[in-house]
């Protein structure tokens, strides 16, 4: 990992992110933070609807849940974490990068997107819409009953095209500026005496050869011998981290449009056949790689942001690197272990997937273990944003203990669609992802608008993320190896006395959250954001 | 290591449940220690000779070339109880198999007796007609084929260890429309269990239920 002194610090500051993009990186984080707000109230509908505390007629009460699970679902994926995902990676390119992005116009472009695509979810929504977030094909277009049209149906694809062509721009828009022209590259000097890994003395700009750049961009150079490696040219972490992340989701978007091309076919003429299991598989080619997209970036400005805190030198180190292109490579490959229980699919297909689940588990470790090893006796400093992201490294430590039972393709018969899945989900990204989120915008917020947020409502958010997001993502892990089955909106007896507790947890997290949103609120208001100039 | 008959896949829930929570437990100390290390004051971290030595032997090293073998093991381990390869290993030659015809559809299960048959020559040759009745008769220690089609969406099969509305999965698998979805088991004791919709099938998706029972 590079030294981040501070002389290294203001080296990335020293190249001035344009006012345009800072704009646009706090449309993204504002506009991710209401769909956030609105698919949160749909969970907390949920959570009511499940524990019986909402009197409705019981077509009312299983038509709100439906669709309250499927908008909830696409929204916290696609609305929220995508939308801040693409909005902070533009920024981490540009400003670790040093350079402007090769499109301002595509950036925007697929920021209207992805707000397009989230503004018809939740009109789908509005229109009862509730095929689930997954999309199972035929369900969409067979409700059973009167349950939604296919107006709404026809709504909630194209929400997934607008969405799929704004993550496709936005990955093409990361690529191409990372390939093109310059790149900054970090200096080694000396080697260090205490960690025998060499010294990074400067950063600056170069115009690297494609296949050497694609090298070090996967992180394929890190393991190359000393002699090679320590001459390659050595891309800043973050960058990689933007990097995989938008090769991974270009890959995984060809799932997405393949499987909105069966929909739309089958809206036009549902008399050609259609092979629903095709439609699975490709589903989960993009689903997987878009569960991976919420947390690569983020996992790249860990790199960063918690060296920072640390007053100790921290070297070059190859193992921050070394994960790298197995991430790309499995995050790809991993798709199948969704569809275990598909006894038609392809033996080998499943045997791939298997060996990806555990494959993939590989780079986690060691992401892992390099960053508990930059924290182990460093004398950090614990601000809002380094406790947000050990948070965030706990949460995905659990999740993946959880996940790799799930991803075992025997285990997964007693286990598949229970709520130890929700629970593994929620593990993954409320308490993996999202900390690590909220930790850098109590970092990148103050960066861009030179407001700090307040420190104490930022404690409170912590502390009731932790109480409410843990206690929600365990109980559903506990809940779910006792048998209780995901998607069940009359939830039997047997399992009532855990609602209340499950919605005490889930208003903890409502409560943290409102919290935050006024302190960006409180903190914003008044502030002058750069206007944009023509 | 052979399954029993693709009954009983796995380490089961329970051994699940406990290697989860020693794991998070195990986990959740290591994080407090580490966090609880940083409180470490400049003298100290500038004789650091802990961490000199972490850094000198490549802990890193150690850790990858260590997941790589427990990973490798895992995956070993797991391969009989793949529920494909369980059945490969788990029909053999000579065997009775006894299958249950499933046509699933929103919302209900038809199930229905679908004969007895002999794996001679790899084969299945009945040895008893096929019946079509809703008169079940499966017996505890028969390898029972369960042949699963859906006339609408995906569903799925799931058959649970009691009568209980909700219960742990002994098995299920997915039932894609346009495929015969085909899961073995042994049931080991006689009683009635439930068989529950695992898969989001629609608005009445909760009350997709039914029950088998076992002599």
């Amino acid at each position: 990992m590079a030294k981040l002194d501070s002389k290294l610090e203001d080296i990335f500051s020293q190249f001035p992110v344009s006012k345009k993009l800072k704009r646009l990186t706090m449309m993204f984080i504002i506009s991710s933070i209401v769909y956030f707000l609105i698919a949160g109230s749909l969970a907390i509908m949920m959570r009511l609807i499940q524990s019986k505390s909402l009197l409705l007629p019981q077509d009312s009460m299983l038509g709100i849940f439906y669709t309250s699970l499927t908008i909830h679902g696409q929204l916290m994926f696609f609305g929220f974490i995508s939308m801040l995902i693409v909005g902070v990676s533009y920024y981490f390119v540009s400003k670790f990068g040093r350079k402007n992005l090769y499109s301002l116009k595509g950036a925007f472009a697929s920021y209207y997107l992805l707000n397009i695509g989230a503004i018809l979810l939740i009109i789908s929504g509005l229109m009862m819409y509730g095929g689930g977030w997954y999309n199972l094909m035929p369900l969409p277009f067979h409700p059973g009953n009167d349950g939604w049209s296919m107006y709404a149906t026809t709504i909630f694809l194209t929400a997934d095209l607008a969405i799929g062509i704004g993550l496709t721009i936005f990955s093409i828009n990361v690529i191409t500026t990372l390939l093109s022209g310059n790149i900054s590259v970090q200096i080694l000097g000396n080697k260090n005496e205490d960690s025998k890994e060499y010294d990074v003395d400067s950063i600056e700009n170069r115009n690297i050869p494609k296949k050497q750049r694609l090298y070090s961009l996967v992180g394929i150079n890190s393991w190359f011998p000393t002699k090679h490696r320590v001459a390659s040219p050595i891309i800043p972490i973050v960058l990689i981290g933007v990097f995989v992340n938008s090769t991974a989701q270009l890959a995984g978007n060809i799932g997405l449009f393949l499987h909105i091309y069966m929909g739309f076919s089958y809206i036009i003429n549902p008399d050609i056949a259609q092979n629903w299991l095709i439609a699975k598989n490709v589903w989960w080619f993009f689903g997987h790689p878009i569960v991976y997209f919420t947390l690569f970036s983020f996992l790249g400005a860990a790199y960063y942001y918690i060296p920072k805190y640390v007053n100790n030198k921290i070297p070059y180190n190859r193992w921050a690197y070394r994960p790298w292109p197995f991430y790309l490579m499995f995050t790809v490959m991993v798709y199948n272990h969704h569809i275990f229980m598909d006894m038609p699919n392809p033996v080998m297909a499943q045997l791939m997937s298997q060996f990806a689940s555990f494959a993939v588990v590989f780079p986690s470790g060691l992401t892992l273990m390099t960053i508990i090893l930059y924290l182990f006796r460093a004398r950090i400093r614990w601000n809002i944003t380094a406790m947000f992201m050990l948070l965030g490294v706990a949460g995905w430590v659990f999740g993946g203990f959880a996940g790799v039972q799930t991803g075992w393709w025997g285990e997964d018969v007693y286990l598949h669609n229970t709520t130890h899945i929700v629970g593994h989900i929620h593990l993954v990204i409320l308490m993996g992802s999202a900390p690590l989120v909220f930790g850098l915008m109590y970092s990148l917020i103050p960066e861009i608008t030179g407001k700090s947020l307040n420190r104490s409502l930022g404690f409170v958010h912590l502390l009731s993320l932790t109480l409410g997001g843990y206690g929600l993502a365990f109980l559903f892990i506990y809940l779910g190896y006792d048998g209780m089955v995901r998607r069940v909106a009359d939830i039997p007896s047997q399992f009532a006395w855990a609602m209340p507790y499950l919605n005490f947890f889930a208003l903890t997290v409502a409560f943290g959250m409102i919290l935050f949103v006024y302190n960006i609120g409180k903190t914003l208001k008044n502030l002058q954001i750069p206007k944009i100039s023509k | 290591m052979t399954v029993n008959l693709a009954a009983d896949l796995g380490f089961g829930v329970d051994w699940l449940t406990v290697i989860f929570t020693v794991a998070v437990i195990a986990s959740s100390i290591i994080l407090f220690y580490v966090a609880l290390t940083t409180k470490i004051n400049a003298h100290q971290l500038k004789n650091d000779k802990i961490k000199k030595k972490i850094f000198q032997i490549h802990l890193e090293r150690y850790w990858a070339i260590s997941s790589i073998i427990v990973l490798g093991s895992l995956l070993a381990l797991g391969y009989s109880w793949s529920p494909q390869i369980a059945f490969e290993d788990g029909v053999n030659e000579g065997d009775t198999i006894h299958q249950i015809n499933i046509n699933a559809g929103q919302w209900f299960w038809d199930i229905q007796e679908g004969g007895k048959y002999k794996i001679q020559n790899g084969n299945e040759v009945p040895i008893s007609s096929q019946i079509n009745s809703k008169e079940l008769h499966v017996k505890a220690g028969e390898t029972v084929k369960f042949v699963a089609t859906s006339k609408d969406v995906t569903h799925g099969f799931g058959v649970l260890k009691s009568n209980k509305s909700m219960d742990v999965p002994l098995f299920q698998m997915q039932v894609v429309p346009g495929y015969e979805n085909v899961f073995y088991y042994t049931f080991k004791e006689p009683g009635t269990y439930t068989i529950r919709c695992l898969e989001y099938c629609g608005w009445f998706h909760p009350y997709m239920t039914s029950q088998i029972t076992v002599y």
